[in-house]
């Protein structure tokens, strides 16, 4: 995560804020490179002056009703990369995201979620991804019980890797002129692991309309 | 299985719904940070934001993270499982660089990591590239399967994916 190329501008907006907020803020900030910004939008001063990280020079706390879209899209909403909705309960975070995609159709909203029964209702009203937090929590817990170490390697591979004992997963756009480009994915897998030491993990092709992920298939 | 709650009504509940020899209760603060610490639940729940942060900046790799964490049913779905080496594992005594391209053309299985033993302690190897690393009995493989594969890496392994804590070499010698 650390090292992908960035936009030449990045803008992650955050709506609402509270511990688990806090936590992805700390994971964005840490990725982010001098291009990146976060716009933080909180509904009150009070909350406002909890935000530790209110100082980073990255980031930009605007203090508003969450519907104030004219404000937010002052602020350069339009144009972000990923939209964060995390407000208290999934009923107001489903409104909320279904308001906004009238007013930013095009945006790509990410919402933590509570009920993992809301999925695809999140998904068929607002085309956004729902994530649910308790869901990933408890398939790392077991994880944990079951597979300790396994549980150990996810944690490292989600997280950004700092030093050279640290572990991540990278997504890398192959160009046109790239060495890897027109070779089989069979020999990819071997070529990076015998000089470099990375291993290849999957291929993801894009067509027009969809994303299509090609598993670990060594035929291909 | 052990259950941590912090609600009276929710004792009452496991213990009309679970045999009590299957499931144990015990009624505690578990918002405490020190019980959640034990019990590696904050590591668990950072890793929900984690994840969020990923879809922010690399959506696919978030995505197969995604998958990574949650059991593989399908041939399509991926898993991250460990898996003990027995002395009659076909790998053992082997290289870890000619084991990692014999279960890649194999059994489509992508070798990342081994736990070994060193001085007693229990270390965890990621993606190591030492070429005189060699497998030993006792040791743990950890290798991104999927559905299909999973069974066939098990059979040949003769043993179960997971920890085996009972036949690890610090807890018993013959393994």
């Amino acid at each position: 995560m650390r090292q992908m190329t960035i936009p030449e501008r990045f803008l992650v907006v955050m709506i609402g804020w509270d511990h688990f907020a806090a936590s992805v803020a700390g994971e964005l900030l840490f990725a982010f490179t001098q291009n990146s910004s976060m716009l933080i939008v909180v509904a009150s001063e009070e909350i406002a002056s909890s935000i530790e990280c209110r100082g980073h020079k990255a980031v930009d706390v605007v203090v508003t009703s969450y519907t104030d879209f004219e404000t937010i899209e002052e602020r350069g909403a339009r144009d972000a990369s990923a939209v964060v909705v995390n407000m208290a309960d999934d009923r107001e975070k489903l409104i909320y995201v279904v308001n906004w995609r009238k007013v930013f159709p095009n945006s790509r909203l990410l919402v933590p979620i509570d009920n993992t029964s809301l999925t695809k209702t999140f998904i068929t009203a607002a085309e956004v991804l729902p994530l649910s937090r308790d869901e990933v929590s408890a398939k790392i817990f077991a994880s944990y019980l079951f597979e300790f170490d396994v549980a150990t390697y996810l944690f490292d591979l989600l997280t950004p890797a700092q030093t050279d004992d640290d572990y991540d997963i990278q997504q890398h756009l192959l160009h046109a002129g790239n060495g890897f480009c027109g070779m089989a994915y069979s020999v990819l897998v071997s070529l990076p692991r015998e000089t470099v030491g990375l291993i290849t993990e999957r291929l993801c092709r894009n067509t027009i309309s969809e994303q299509n992920y090609f598993g670990n298939d060594c035929e291909r | 299985m052990a259950i941590i709650t912090d609600t009276r009504d929710d004792i009452d509940f496991l213990a009309e719904e679970f045999d009590k020899r299957e499931v144990y209760t015990l009624f505690s603060n578990f918002r405490s940070m020190e019980v959640l610490e034990n019990a590696n639940l904050v590591e668990a729940k950072m890793c929900s934001s984690k994840l969020i942060a990923s879809y922010v900046f690399e959506p696919l790799v978030a995505k197969f993270a995604e998958d990574l964490i949650a059991s593989a049913v399908h041939s399509d779905d991926f898993d991250i499982q460990q898996f003990m080496v027995l002395e009659s594992n076909p790998y053992c005594g082997e290289s870890y660089d000619s084991t990692f391209f014999d279960l890649k053309a194999k059994f489509d299985g992508i070798l990342i990591g081994l736990v070994t033993w060193e001085n007693g302690e229990r270390v965890l190897l990621k993606n190591p590239d030492s070429p005189e690393l060699i497998i030993r009995k006792g040791d743990y493989l950890i290798i991104v399967v999927n559905g299909s594969n999973a069974d066939l890496i098990a059979d040949e392994f003769g043993i179960n994916e997971g920890t085996h804590s009972d036949l690890e070499p610090m807890t018993r010698e013959a393994v």
